[in-house]
C-alpha cells in the first residue's frame, strides 16, 4: 500500500513537471506569435514613412539650370545664363526628351528645334556646371528691376529709369504694358494710364530678356508705380 | 588754500578734460556701448531698459530661408519664406503676378503662383523713408506634367 501510494506521488510529480514545461512552451510561442504580426505592421509603418521622407528630400533637392544656348556640338550644349556661369548639358538620343513652353504648357519638340541664341531650362543630374539632362524646355527669360524715374516722353509713350545699377535704361509703354499704382494707404494695385507715371516715382517693371547683353532699351511688360510719396512718410 | 593746490587743481581738470576730448574721438566709448549691450543681452536684459540703447537693434536685411534658388517644383505655387525689416514694404514680382504686404515681424511666409516653365522672381523690400529698396532673386522651376 506504501509503495502504491509512493508510486502515485511520483507520478503525480512528473505529471506536474511534463505540465509544466508544456505550459511554458505554449507560452513563449505566443508571445513570439503575436508580436511578429505588430512587427510586420511597424515595418511597413516604417517603409512608407522612410519612402515619404525620400520622394519630400527628392523634391527638396531637385534642380535645374538655365541659360541662353552658346554652343551646340552633337551631344553637348553650352549655355551661359545671367551671372555669366556656363553651364555643360550632356544629352542623349533615348533618353532626353526636348519641350517648349507655350501657354503655361510644354509641347514636345525635335532636338534640332532648339538652336543657339535660345534660353532653357534643363533638368536631370547635376554635378558642378555638367549636368546629364533628362528633359530640356525652350522658354522665354524676363528681367525684373526697379529705379527712379528720370525722364518722360509723353509723345512717344516712353520713360527713363535710373535703375539700382546705376544704369539708365528706356522703357517703351506699349498697348499691352500692364501699369499699376500702389495705394500708399491700402498697399492695393490700381490699373492706371501712362498720365499717371511722374518723374522721381519708383518703377519696379519686367522685360523680355533675349540675351546676355545689358539692355539699354526695351518695352515694358508690366510695371507697379511706387509714389514718391510714399517715402515721404 | 594753498596756491600749490589750487595750481594742481587747475591742471588736473585741464588734463581731464583734454583726456576726454581724446576718447570721445576715438571709438572707444562705442566698443564700451556695444560691450555692454552684449552683456545686457547675455543676461537678457531688453536693450530697450538699456540706458545705451542699439540705434539697430532690428535686422535691416532681406534674406530668403525658402525655397532654394533654382529648384524645381511639380506645382503651380511655391511657399516663400524668409526675413525682413519690420513693418518695411514687402513686393514679390515676377512677370506675371506680385504680392504685396506689410512686414508685421521680422520673418515673413507668403504663397506665391507660378507660371510653367523658369520663373524669375524677385523679394523687394522697402524701408519706410528709403526709396532705395533691399532685393532677392530667386528663379524657380514649375515643371508639373502638362502635354
Amino acid at each position: 500500500m506504501k509503495k502504491i501510494k509512493q508510486s502515485i506521488i511520483v507520478l503525480l510529480i512528473f505529471l506536474f513537471s511534463f505540465s509544466l514545461v508544456g505550459f511554458k512552451r505554449i507560452y513563449s510561442q505566443q508571445i513570439t506569435a503575436s508580436p511578429s504580426a505588430q512587427e510586420e505592421e511597424k515595418i511597413d509603418q516604417l517603409k512608407e514613412k522612410i519612402a515619404s521622407k525620400v520622394a519630400e528630400i527628392q523634391n527638396e533637392n531637385n534642380f535645374g539650370v538655365s541659360g541662353y544656348i552658346d554652343n551646340i556640338k552633337d551631344n553637348l550644349i553650352s549655355i551661359n545664363n545671367d551671372l555669366g556661369e556656363t553651364y555643360h548639358i550632356k544629352t542623349d538620343e533615348v533618353i532626353t526628351k526636348y519641350y517648349q513652353v507655350i501657354n503655361n504648357r510644354r509641347q514636345e519638340i525635335e532636338p534640332n528645334e532648339i538652336q543657339k541664341g535660345d534660353f532653357i531650362v534643363a533638368t536631370g543630374i547635376i554635378d558642378g556646371n555638367q549636368i546629364e539632362a533628362n528633359n530640356i524646355y525652350k522658354d522665354e527669360n524676363f528681367l525684373i528691376q526697379t529705379g527712379q524715374v528720370i525722364e518722360i516722353n509723353k509723345d512717344e509713350y516712353w520713360i527713363k529709369i535710373n535703375t539700382l545699377e546705376k544704369e539708365a535704361v528706356i522703357l517703351d509703354i506699349e498697348t499691352y504694358t500692364k501699369k499699376f499704382l500702389l495705394s500708399i494707404q491700402d498697399y492695393r494695385l490700381e490699373s492706371v494710364g501712362f498720365s499717371k507715371i511722374k518723374e522721381g516715382d519708383s518703377v519696379i517693371f519686367a522685360i523680355k530678356k533675349t540675351n546676355n547683353k545689358q539692355i539699354n532699351r526695351a518695352s515694358a511688360i508690366k510695371m507697379i508705380i511706387i509714389p514718391q510719396e510714399f517715402f515721404l512718410k | 588754500m594753498k596756491k600749490e593746490s589750487l595750481v594742481a587743481v587747475i591742471f588736473g581738470l585741464l588734463f581731464g578734460s583734454l583726456f576726454y576730448l581724446v576718447l570721445i574721438n576715438t571709438n572707444f566709448f562705442k566698443r564700451e556701448q556695444k560691450n555692454l549691450n552684449e552683456q545686457l543681452i547675455n543676461k537678457n536684459i531688453p536693450l530697450s531698459l538699456s540706458p545705451f540703447k542699439k540705434i539697430e537693434d532690428t535686422i535691416q536685411t532681406l534674406t530668403i530661408d525658402q525655397p532654394k534658388n533654382h529648384l524645381v517644383v511639380n506645382k503651380n505655387s511655391i511657399t516663400i519664406k524668409g526675413k525682413a525689416p519690420k513693418k518695411s514694404l514687402i513686393i514679390i514680382q515676377s512677370p506675371s503676378s506680385e504680392k504685396i504686404f506689410e512686414n508685421q515681424k521680422e520673418s515673413f511666409e507668403v504663397e506665391f503662383p507660378l507660371s510653367y516653365g523658369a520663373n524669375q522672381i524677385v523679394v523687394f523690400s522697402y524701408l519706410k523713408g528709403i526709396q532705395t529698396p533691399l532685393l532677392k532673386k530667386l528663379t524657380i522651376y514649375s515643371l508639373e506634367n502638362k502635354l
